[in-house]
């Protein structure tokens, strides 16, 4: 083969590295307006008023849609249809929107979102899950009263009968989280006018076209012929942007009537958090019987799956749980329950891994568990129930169709991983704060859809009269590498050079529907179909030249080849079959091989392939604060035939990196209903500091049904992390979670910890309004000094907390830029002061060599702040007059004796840090006044130790968990002079003067015991009451310990 | 008025109260490279250079930029061309969204330090989120840009 199984650039990689691919948010048609969407105030309750009279008034307002604007059907979905884009007299969770405005820019369609008046009366709400399953629960929505969805029962043997007869038994409940697609483009969709059809055009950040089309048409009251869906480059989904972009395009369909001009409805990160589904949470109770050799023998499951208010995918969500709740192992009696559930809580549905990262965390955690009680290693228990070629399933489908490389990988990744060796190794008992340890996962997965519905798709193949080609699928490019891998499918059929063939922007109403581009199909079903439109056109090309060239033809390099040498170019037999009346136009259509189901006994050939994984993970866990740092992955899948490995490996390190972000960082913090991270400073998810070390191995047995061999790859790669993580954090820790992610408290205190909210604070801001300021640029200090004297001024420095407090809406209604001002960006190294600057940057501060090396106490916390480009704004004076908690560099200029001198256009007075942090956010700097510089006199002659310790969620940009600054004079082995300050713990950044006091003239050991016990007591006064308290005083406890100790080696 | 050069090119445009450079760059002078992923500084999907070091466009205001230099994914530098080049021989890019960011925050990089080790990389690109390619091949290739820069 040429094409196939060679790295190939991506060909619609120009466009993306130039900047001038458009993504929905970059669409600009004429006349087109802008949308912005009104939440209700309250996660559920009843609409009693709307009143949009004086937004409607507004200046520059166009139209304001209700759902009594909806021509067609109000509620819209994919299997039932629950979903309102715009509330029908009742919200049921947050993220459900009132009424939506078009206006003529996006900020007045705000103002006048924010001005539209309404009263929804609250109703009780029920988010806990297992509440809301239980019979006597009040209805989540009266319109479907019973909040069970959908049940799946599986039955296979007889698995309660089995459990009397064995040897050993666990009984195991395991717990996951909702969490965020985080795809780095928010949702964003537009809607015009379409001339020819009379109907509507939709561009936008769209997943699956088709599905999109069918909701807006519903919606619309219009045939599908009449809405053309032309979608955007996709920035990111994951599974994402279906529903949730389905709705927003209504909206933004019925606003384009409504005014009949083009509507865009683009999300700020914190709408697309509110409004857009997650990863259903699981509650997954598991039974597994075994013997004392570890063969399974039965295994039930009670799993609830929380659908949130809106039941989207979950039908098939879960039912992909079902199918692969045992995981790939042999178990000959299984029973099943599984039950989506509605709640109040925000709505989930389709999450690459679908349904499967779950299951996979509970059940290869048992695994583990049951290799412990047998006195296994983990990878010996696989071994033993691991499927074989031509197993039996749980739902009795027997494995024949393909090969089964279940081993194959499991092996190939033990070995790669050096894992037996390793998991002794950590084995052993470890001494020091940091801990390893090595776990790994074990997967099958069905490709495709299955049984679930129609797995159909479709494809056209074009060949010019030159030998170009045209290609174009139902399926669409989302960044994953559709369109690369189709162009090699064809050009693999065709014997020609990728570079032949251009991949059109299909468009709904040019390609018939071929279904959703979900569930890794698009190689797989979309390949095969381009696969079998390109055979259909070389059939007519070689009938074109069978006359000269014979019937037995090699395509190959832009040649067709007959069997006696004799060849044409491609080009010229293209241009014989045209000027033959031939047609060199072809649709493919692929319709997966069969499957079959029982809903009722949940038996059946679920797949008709399945494809294998396995990754193990190596982890380094820090006792003290409970991060894991994921070291290593070795991820070994057989994903069939790989058509390019350089996207295959793409894929690998990027779905990997989102199971590490699942199984160790991310969560939405949801209280009553309520997310309370919406956007990525506090929703985190790893950054390139995260990455760890890949080895990843392809194992390619390739599949009878898919294009040249090909199966399904880019879920496989994701649901297998957290599994394998919390294995190895298991052996790290000496301690099981049966909960993800491990976050520091999880890791720390086995639960995870969040600030309570009151049921006042669960009413959600009802919007965000950005207020716009006027900006002024000073020249001179003295006349930035005189502006600052007006009231409601501020001052603008690196503007990294200022602008952001502007967009949040409680800025200033005047900033005071003091970019202009050289002489506040001075750092001068006096004889026994450093003056600096209050505009220094962070990133001036380590990029200072000298400052760096006489205090590196705050050259280590600036160089802590943010990232690069934050601390490429972000100055020192912004920082300490913001007072925040958690403000980075203020814990060491604190302990360095820092002093301010603060000016006003009258007056110049000099304070201590100390003393003008006042509280949390709370300062001494009087109206009128600002810092102009930062004075840090040197250190008196000495042996000083600087250590500076920050936690944080992740590896880099964080915001700190605790910070701790310690400054120490050593002096024949005992500390002479120690200072102590704290970030992220008291009200605000603070030294600690009776424990530095505590700690003088100790030697680093006593010290340490002393200052432990100290530190504690300290915070059980101070903070003992707060939530965090729990998590926050042993931490610090440990850490100062740590540090003191860390003393006697230097 | 606010006078800057962008690309290389001078540039006046009318100020208004609030203005981002975000939206004075895709607005007012139609360069959509930069995107908008968060608002806030975190993603690093706004990224562009101002006078030669990476900021998030979000949180500059225009009125900050008088007489600045600015830079964006669309500019003609050579050094940008052989970064966008290892970009896609390494398949650093999937959907492209954070593309143009990485792009800006490794040009500022390769500027200043032109023979970048891991670590150096990873600290330019710490602020640039992306959700599909888990950084690896990103990472290969800026360091693949520096080599080929100084071969």
């Amino acid at each position: 083969m040429k094409t196939i199984g060679t790295d190939v650039r991506r060909v619609d990689g120009d466009q993306k590295v130039t900047g001038v691919a458009v993504y929905a948010a970059d669409v600009r048609l004429p006349g087109m307006l802008y949308a912005a969407c009104r939440y209700t105030p309250v996660t559920c309750g009843v609409v009693r008023r709307l009143d949009a009279t004086v937004a409607r008034a507004m200046p520059g307002v166009v139209a304001i849609a209700t759902c009594e604007d909806v021509p067609g059907q109000a509620a819209i979905g994919p299997i039932r249809a629950d979903h309102f884009p715009l509330a029908s007299g009742r919200v049921f969770c947050e993220g459900d929107v009132l009424a939506v405005v078009a206006a003529e820019t996006p900020e007045l369609a705000r103002c006048a979102a924010a001005a539209i008046e309404v009263e929804v009366e609250p109703t009780e709400g029920i988010f806990d899950l297992e509440q809301a399953a239980r019979d006597d629960a009040p209805s989540v929505r009266p319109d479907f009263p019973d909040n069970v969805i959908l049940h799946y029962p599986l039955r296979k043997g007889d698995a309660e009968a089995a459990f009397a007869t064995c040897e050993h038994m666990l009984d195991r409940t395991y717990r996951t989280g909702a969490v965020e697609h985080a795809y780095i483009e928010p949702e964003s969709v537009t809607a015009a006018p379409d001339l020819v059809s009379g109907g509507l055009r939709v561009f936008g950040s769209v997943q699956n076209p088709y599905s999109t089309r069918s909701a807006v048409a519903a919606y619309m009251g219009l045939p599908l012929n009449r809405v053309n869906v032309e979608p955007s480059n996709l920035g990111g989904s994951f599974g994402g942007k279906d529903d949730t972009i389905s709705a927003m395009a209504c909206r933004a369909a019925l606003l384009c009537r409504l005014c009949g001009r083009p509507v865009q409805l683009t999300s700020s990160r914190e709408e697309s958090i509110r409004e857009s589904y997650k990863r259903h949470p699981y509650i997954m109770r598991y039974k597994v019987g075994f013997s004392a050799d570890g063969n399974l023998e039965a295994l039930t499951a009670d799993i609830l799956a929380d659908a949130g208010a809106i039941s989207s995918q979950t039908f098939f969500v879960t039912w992909r749980s079902l199918v692969q709740a045992t995981g790939p192992y042999a178990i000959p009696n299984v029973s099943i329950d599984i039950r989506g559930v509605y709640t109040n809580n925000p709505y989930t549905g389709a999450f690459r891994g679908y349904g499967s990262p779950q299951v996979i965390f509970a059940q290869e955690s048992l695994m583990d568990e049951v290799a412990e009680v047998c006195g296994l290693s983990p990878l010996e228990l696989r071994r033993r129930n691991a499927f074989e070629q031509d197993a039996i399933t749980a739902t009795g489908q027997k494995l024949d169709s393909h090969r089964v490389a279940l081993r194959e990988v499991l092996d190939i990744a033990a070995q790669r991983s050096d894992y037996t060796r390793k998991r002794e190794l950590f084995g052993q008992p470890q001494q020091g704060r940091r801990r390893r340890g090595i776990g790994l996962a074990l997967s099958f997965r069905g490709c495709s859809l299955g049984a679930e519905g129609t797995d159909a798709t479709s494809a056209l193949v074009c060949v010019q009269s030159d030998g170009s080609v045209c290609i174009a699928a139902a399926l669409h490019e989302n960044g994953q590498g559709l369109r690369t891998t189709f162009a090699q499918v064809a050009a693999e059929a065709l014997g020609i050079p990728l570079d032949d063939i251009v991949f059109l922007s299909p468009q709904t109403s040019w390609v018939p529907d071929g279904g959703p581009t979900v569930a890794s199909r698009s190689t797989l079903m979309g390949g095969k179909a381009i696969e079998l439109a390109a055979l259909k056109v070389r059939q007519a090309l070689a009938e074109a030249v069978s006359a000269d060239l014979g019937d037995e033809l090699t395509w190959e390099d832009g040649r067709v080849s007959g069997a006696d040498g004799s060849s044409l170019s491609f080009a010229e037999v293209a241009a014989r079959a045209v000027q033959q009346g031939r047609n060199l136009a072809a649709f493919g259509w692929f319709k997966a091989p069969a499957t079959s189901w029982d809903e009722e006994a949940g038996q059946g050939d679920a797949y008709f392939t399945y494809v294998y994984g396995c990754q193990v993970a190596e982890v380094e866990v820090d006792t003290i604060t409970g991060r894991v740092r994921v070291e290593r992955v070795t991820a070994v899948h057989d994903a069939g035939r790989i058509i390019n490995p350089l996207g295959a490996l793409g894929q690998v390190y990027g779905g990997v990196t989102q199971g590490m972000g699942y199984g160790v960082l991310e969560d939405l913090n949801i209280q009553q209903g309520v997310i309370k991270f919406r956007n990525f400073d506090e929703y985190i998810i790893p950054t390139a500091a995260d990455t760890p070390q890949f080895d990843v191995c392809f194992v390619e047995n390739p599949d009878p049904a898919g294009p040249y061999g090909a199966k399904s790859l880019g879920e496989p790669t994701l649901e297998l992390a957290a599994a394998a993580i919390a294995n190895a954090v298991a052996q790290a820790t000496g301690k099981r979670h049966r909960q993800i992610p491990l976050s520091l408290e999880q890791v720390s205190l086995g639960r995870p910890l969040y600030k309570p909210s009151r049921q006042s604070e669960t009413a959600t801001a009802s919007f965000e309004q950005p207020s716009p300021a006027k900006a002024l640029a000073p020249s001179t200090l003295p006349e930035a000094l005189r502006l600052l004297q007006s009231p409601g001024t501020r001052a603008l420095a690196g503007g990294t907390d200022a602008l952001i407090a502007q967009r949040a809406g409680c800025g200033a209604e005047a900033l005071v830029s003091l970019h202009r001002l050289d002489e506040l960006r001075v750092i001068r190294m006096e004889a026994h002061e450093v003056r600096l600057g209050a505009c220094v940057t962070m990133r001036d501060v380590r990029d200072h060599a000298d400052l760096a090396r006489v205090f590196p106490l705050l050259a280590s916390a600036c160089r802590s702040v943010g990232s690069l480009q934050i601390r490429n704004r972000a100055t020192l004076g912004g920082n300490i007059c913001n007072a925040a908690p958690c403000a980075d560099s203020v814990p060491a200029l604190l302990a360095l004796d820092a002093g301010l001198e603060l000016r006003s256009q009258h007056d110049r007075r000099n304070v201590s840090v100390a003393e003008f942090i006042r509280g949390a956010y709370r300062t001494v700097l009087r109206p009128g006044e600002m810092v102009v510089s930062v004075t840090i006199p040197r250190l008196p002659e000495g042996e000083w130790m600087h250590l500076y310790e920050k936690v944080g969620r992740r590896a880099s940009v964080n915001i700190g968990r605790v910070s701790l600054a310690l400054l120490v004079q050593r002096e024949k082995g005992i500390l002479r002079n120690v200072r102590l300050a704290t970030g992220s713990l008291l009200s605000c950044p603070a030294r600690l003067t009776k424990l530095e006091e505590l700690l003088r003239g100790k030697s680093p050991r006593e010290a340490a015991e002393l200052g432990r016990e100290a530190m504690g007591d300290l915070l059980r006064e101070a903070i003992g009451g707060r939530w965090s308290a729990d998590w926050k005083i042993p931490v610090c406890c440990g850490l100062l310990y740590d540090m003191l100790l860390r003393l006697e080696d230097k | 008025m606010i006078r800057m050069t962008v690309n290389g090119r001078d540039i006046e445009l009318q100020d208004r109260p609030g203005l981002r450079l975000l939206d004075a760059l895709r607005d007012d002078l139609g360069l959509m490279g930069a995107k908008e992923g968060c608002g806030i500084g975190e993603c690093g999907a706004c990224t562009v250079l101002l006078n030669g070091r990476a900021v998030n466009s979000c949180l500059v205001l225009l009125a900050q930029c008088e007489g600045a230099q600015v830079e964006t994914v669309e500019s003609t530098d050579a050094t940008l061309a052989v970064l966008r080049e290892a970009f896609l021989q390494e398949g650093a890019v999937q959907c492209g969204f954070c593309t143009p960011g990485m792009l800006m925050s490794a040009l500022a990089l390769l500027r200043a330090n032109p023979a970048p080790d891991r670590d150096d990389v990873i600290e330019a690109l710490e602020g640039n989120l992306c959700r599909c390619t888990g950084y690896v091949q990103i990472i290969d290739a800026v360091l693949a840009a520096a080599g080929e820069i100084s071969r």
